[in-house]
This record gives structure tokens, sequence and C-alpha cells, in this order.
């Protein structure tokens, strides 16, 4: 076999070979947690937390804007999730989850820097709320959905979408 | 403002919804003040309870079933539902 010949069938073998190595090396990467995907969305996203047992719930939102979305979930237990669009960068917004009473209270205010003399909103925040039963819902400067009314039983829904008076 | 929606994914859902697939909700109460309702779902309201004014925006899906409305709406309110819901939200003056 000529000597072209055999650099022609090596030069084959590397370019076929050479992915094949390299997906198997950053496979068993991945395996041994080299690599961790920390999150899919490039969100920061924070883990579930517990509720206490309430009554109402009031949401608090940016009366402005609507950076706040809130989506309820029906499930076993009651539990929240925050997803935050701020980036390090920019900083945090406040959010708060607290109780008043019987009522428990999700407060959110998008951190407001001030450019060239004007306002500016650099976040926005989605939180995923799972309820293990309906109850009233308060809500201002905020978006709600509700999906996945599960079980084929459904009690009363009850909304109050007001504005709030400044 | 405010929005709330009330979507249905449930995966088992198919284009043709019969009654007994349908979510029933007995009761549901909405107070909206300047905001936006938004009811698209495969589901059956006992009974709605609606109070809307300043510049509020309703909107039904074709999909919704509703029994019996009590709709209290100021008359700038933007109403968008099925014909047969349409003469149910007759505008009122809202102090």
């Amino acid at each position: 076999m000529k000597t072209s010949n055999k650099l022609l069938i090596l030069l084959l073998v590397l370019v076929f070979s050479l992915p094949l190595v390299l997906m198997m090396s950053f496979k068993a990467a991945i395996k041994n947690e080299h690599y961790i995907v920390k999150n899919s969305n490039g969100y920061d996203n924070v883990p579930a937390g517990a509720l206490q047992p309430f009554k109402f719930i009031k949401i608090e939102g940016s009366i402005r804007n609507e950076m706040l979305k809130c989506n309820i979930k029906y499930g076993e237990t009651n539990r929240y999730k925050w997803i935050n669009y701020s980036s390090e960068q920019h900083g945090d917004s406040s959010r708060l989850i607290s109780y008043k009473g019987d009522t428990l209270v999700i407060h959110y205010q998008p951190k407001i820097e001030t450019i060239n003399g004007q306002e500016s909103y650099w976040a926005g925040a989605e939180l995923e709320l799972v309820l293990n039963r309906e109850v009233p819902v308060i809500a201002e400067g905020a978006v709600i959905t509700v999906n996945t009314l599960n079980g084929g039983y459904t009690k009363a829904l009850e909304f109050d979408l007001s504005k709030t008076q400044n | 403002m405010n929005i709330v929606t009330v979507l249905d994914h449930r995966p088992d859902i198919s284009d043709s919804v019969t009654e007994s697939n349908r979510i029933l909700i007995p009761s549901y109460t909405i107070k909206s003040d300047n905001s936006k309702v938004n009811i698209d779902a495969h589901i059956r309201l006992s009974k709605l309870n609606l109070a809307a004014k300043n510049n509020s925006t309703l909107s039904i899906g074709k999909e919704v079933l509703i029994d019996s409305v009590n709709a209290g709406i100021a008359p700038e309110t933007i109403v968008s539902a099925p014909y047969k819901f349409v003469g149910s939200f007759k505008p009122v003056t809202i102090p």
C-alpha cells in the first residue's frame, strides 16, 4: 500500500473517531459531575419553599408595571417557588413571603435604578404557587394565571383585583 | 393593572369537550378594578359573580359554559365573550 493511501486512511480514521472520543469524554465528565447544569432557562431558579396554613392570599406586585407573574396551580401540599429574572449585574429585587393573621402576603418590588434621570426597571419575577385548596386571592399589580384545574372537582374561586390607591 | 387568567392545560382534554370532562366550578367571583380578566378553559361555571370598573377588560373563551351570571360592569368595560353571554353583561353604574 502506498504511503499516501496509508495517510488518507489515517486521516479518515481520525476524522470519524475524534468526535466519538470527544462525545464519550464529555459524557463521562457530565456523569462525574464535572459539569452541572444549574438552570436550563438561565434564570435564578430558587428551590420550592413550604407555606404555613392560611385562608387568604394577598399579592402585592409593582403597581406601575406588571412585572410579577403568579402562576397558581393546585396540588397536594402548599408550596411556592420564585423564578427571578434579575441578573447579578443589576442586583436583586425585593421579594417577600410573609403572614398577616390568616393571610399569606406575597410582596414583590423590582429594583429601580435611575439612569439619565429616568427610572429603569431591570427585573421581573415569576412565582409558582401550588395550593392544596381554593382560597380567595386579592391582587395588586400582578399577572395571575390559574392553571391546571385538576381533579374535576373545584370549590368556589374568588379574586379581588384591586387597584391600589396612591 | 392586574391580569387574571384561567387556563386549562390538562393533557387528556381533546378538541371535543363533553359535559362529563368539564371542570365544574360552583361559584366564581371576580372584583375587577382596572384589571384584565381572561377565562379560557374547558370549565362550567355554575355562577359567575362579576363586578368590573375603571376600564377593566373581560374576556371569556368559547369553551366556557356559564349557567348563571350576576354581573355589574361599568359602561367602559370591554367585554369579549360568546354571543349568548353578551346580554348577561349589562352595564351598570358602579360607585
